[in-house]
């Protein structure tokens, strides 16, 4: 009875106000081409939902789900461990192949000049392509490292937020209670991780046990908080940030015991503040953008410390450049340098560490066709990731496309580990 | 010797007189009501050369704050692009600011403003076609009447306005814009652009004017361009001069919802 009463009263609310509802379907497959049998890695169905519904004191619920089938599960056998995600948050696993996920369901509502979410979210600070510095509030889902766009991969969580504006600037306020953190798939999954830099290596012929994560759980406990305050400052755009909160990706604790010839890694999370500062000019053809940030206690490999883990303080920006002189064309340069400021030797990743990006995106005939090239070279290891890609849209609501997912460089960097895993993707997408 | 300084100083005299006439012109089109603030659905239908016919419904807000203005556009169909908005300041004393919100990447992008002669999201109208609706830049023109003329009822000024510098045509794209101006209205019934190299590029037919809360008003704007044979019809309804704009229908916290 009182879920036809629940039902009768979601059914009025809908009469009540004005609805929208979009539907998504995705059919996409990815053939590996550096293997000598170039293989199907993924043929996928996704098909995504989505529900507005518009009241009319400016209030809204916002639904959206997705369901996810791979008829050719080669890219992580164990997929969609579940581990990372809290109780609340987690994806219903369709057997091995396939998953439901609520990605979002939230309620806002203006009060005055604030306006208040409520509910599951994605929330995205930061501008940078193809770099994560600020959007920190979000864990990512890296079973295809970061080959899914951000957002298919970034992992929705159950947050309380309030932003409100003033004349000239706005500040915005987050409580994340949701304890779940990044996906990093599994050692027998493709695309899991061996560069030194995240990977602790085991002596030769050691027998490795992984322990359970030691994960925090408390919703009050352990949630995290972000502050960002923005302000136009005649034609430039100035962001502060604060977040105090869990770093999404696991330290990985490590331990060896000669005597039983036993490596044990015992993955745990761990708390950070972070500060940053953004900036955004225009001038002319270009934008001009700058992240930056110190990161209080980010804790890294390092094999001159106990445990295996090393904790340093961390400087970084990504300054970009976007050029728009090119007729229908964007030409965008990121630069990204991150300082660890700890005085201490033996850290796997490099103490300043530089990585670049370039991007091109190009319309043409009337924007129906689409053209884009980017790319993320490290400069230490000298590896990255070239992912040209070409897009039609067929009519209206429909659109097919062709890209490829080139790594390059060293075994051992964090992009040219996935050298085997290139790939060439191609898809269809209709919307109803 | 007397007769050619007679003659040079009345043909000097006569195109000074000209071009005043021409700025009252263009200064009337400019001075013409269009209110305060305005809320408006836009349907763009855009047909290329084989016929094939793409349609984006958008809905819009534009409001001015003294000579600034400040106006946002949200796509509500093709539902692939639903969502996508877009916000722009167009400034009196400082460079113009524009940004970009796509609902696949949850991000505002701030872009350059500076992309004045781009073809405005796939149309034939370019971003400054856009950005001036129907109203005509007097720092980036000369003008000149060429001639007044009749057709079907109205009188015109025909207009052509030529951009002061090579900078400024590389920049919009037009080497020349002739222009039939009502002249009861103040209204551009019809533009006939010239591209950078003097060819004939497009031609803008504006229709289906009416007055709405007595402010004259046109509801279909019909652009054919002549090199690519592509056509772009806009069609404005549920168009609404009294209808309370907020401010904050300008921020990009509200680009991100659309309303």
């Amino acid at each position: 009875m009182r879920i036809v009463l629940v039902f009768v009263s979601f059914v009025s609310l809908l009469f009540s106000a004005q609805s929208s509802q979009t539907l998504k379907f995705k059919q996409e497959n990815s053939v590996n081409h550096e293997s000598d049998n170039s293989k199907l890695q993924k043929s996928i169905l996704n098909v995504n939902y989505e529900l507005n519904i518009d009241y009319d004191d400016e209030s809204r619920v916002v639904l959206e789900t997705t369901l996810e089938l791979d008829a050719k599960d080669n890219i992580s056998p164990k997929k969609h461990d579940t581990s990372s995600y809290s109780s609340f948050s987690k994806p219903v696993n369709l057997g091995t192949s396939g998953y439901l996920e609520l990605r979002e369901l939230y309620f806002e509502k203006y009060f005055d000049d604030t306006l208040f979410k409520i509910g599951k979210m994605q929330n995205v600070w930061g501008k940078a392509d193809g770099l994560k510095l600020i959007d920190k509030l979000n864990p990512q889902d890296y079973s295809q490292f970061i080959l899914s766009s951000f957002e298919e991969s970034r992992i929705p969580l159950w947050s309380l937020s309030s932003l409100t504006n003033f004349e000239n600037s706005e500040f915005e306020i987050i409580w994340i209670p949701d304890t779940t953190y990044s996906n990093i798939p599994s050692s027998d999954s493709s695309y899991a991780y061996t560069t030194s830099r995240i990977s602790p290596k085991a002596p030769q012929g050691a027998s490795v046990v992984i322990q359970d994560a030691d994960k925090p759980n408390h919703i009050l406990k352990d949630s995290d908080i972000a502050l960002k305050y923005l302000m136009m400052l005649d034609n430039m755009e100035v962001g502060f940030y604060y977040l105090y909160f869990y770093a999404d990706n696991p330290v990985l604790y490590n331990s060896y015991d000669s005597t039983s010839n036993t490596a044990t890694i015992t993955p745990s999370y761990e708390r950070s503040h972070f500060i940053g500062v953004s900036l955004d000019y225009a001038k002319g053809d270009f934008v001009y953008r700058l992240e930056s940030g110190l990161t209080f206690d980010k804790y890294y490999l390092n094999n001159h410390s106990l445990l295996g883990i090393g904790k340093s303080n961390e400087f970084a920006y990504i300054f970009g450049i976007d050029w728009y002189g090119l007729d229908e064309s964007l030409l965008s340069f990121q630069f990204n340098q991150a300082y660890i400021l700890s005085n201490k030797e033996g850290y796997s990743t490099p103490k300043v560490d530089n990585t670049m990006t370039f991007l091109y995106k190009k319309d043409f005939m009337n924007d129906t066709l689409f053209a884009e090239v980017l790319m993320i070279h490290n400069l230490n290891d000298n590896d990255g990731l070239i992912r040209p890609k070409l897009s039609y849209e067929v009519d209206a609501e429909s659109l097919i496309y062709i890209g490829l997912d080139k790594f390059y460089g060293a075994k051992n960097g964090l992009y040219g580990e996935f050298k085997d895993q290139s790939r060439f993707t191609f898809g269809y997408e209709k919307t109803f | 010797m007397k007769i050619i300084l007679n003659t040079i100083v009345t043909v000097s005299l006569a195109s000074s007189l000209f071009a005043l006439d021409a700025l009252e012109v263009v200064q009337k089109v400019n001075e013409r009501e269009d209110g305060l603030s305005v809320v408006r659905d836009l349907k763009m239908e855009l047909i290329d050369k084989r016929g094939k016919q793409r349609v984006r419904e958008t809905s819009s807000y534009r409001k001015y704050y003294g000579e600034d203005k400040k106006s946002v556009i949200y796509y509500k169909t093709p539902k692939r692009l639903s969502g996508t908005g877009f916000l722009t300041f167009d400034n009196k004393t400082k460079d113009d600011e524009q940004w970009l919100y796509l609902p696949s990447l949850r991000k505002v992008r701030r872009v350059s403003s500076a992309n004045r002669g781009d073809w405005f999201l796939g149309t034939d109208f370019s971003y400054e076609d856009i950005k001036k609706e129907t109203k005509i830049s007097t720092g980036d023109f000369d003008f000149k009447i060429l001639e007044e003329s009749q057709e079907n009822g109205h009188s015109f000024y025909v207009l052509e306005s030529i951009p002061k510098s090579k900078a400024i045509v590389k920049e919009l794209g037009y080497s020349k814009i002739i222009s039939w101006i009502d002249k009861d209205i103040s209204i551009a019934r019809k533009a006939v652009f010239y591209d950078e190299r003097g060819g004939l590029l497009k031609t803008l037919l504006n229709q289906d004017i009416r007055k709405v809360d007595d402010i004259w008003t046109i509801h279909h704007l019909q652009m054919k361009n002549h090199q690519n044979k592509h056509e772009s019809n806009f069609y404005f309804t549920n168009v609404d001069y009294k209808k309370e704009v907020k401010d904050s229908s300008f921020t990009k916290a509200s680009l991100k919802r659309r309303r």
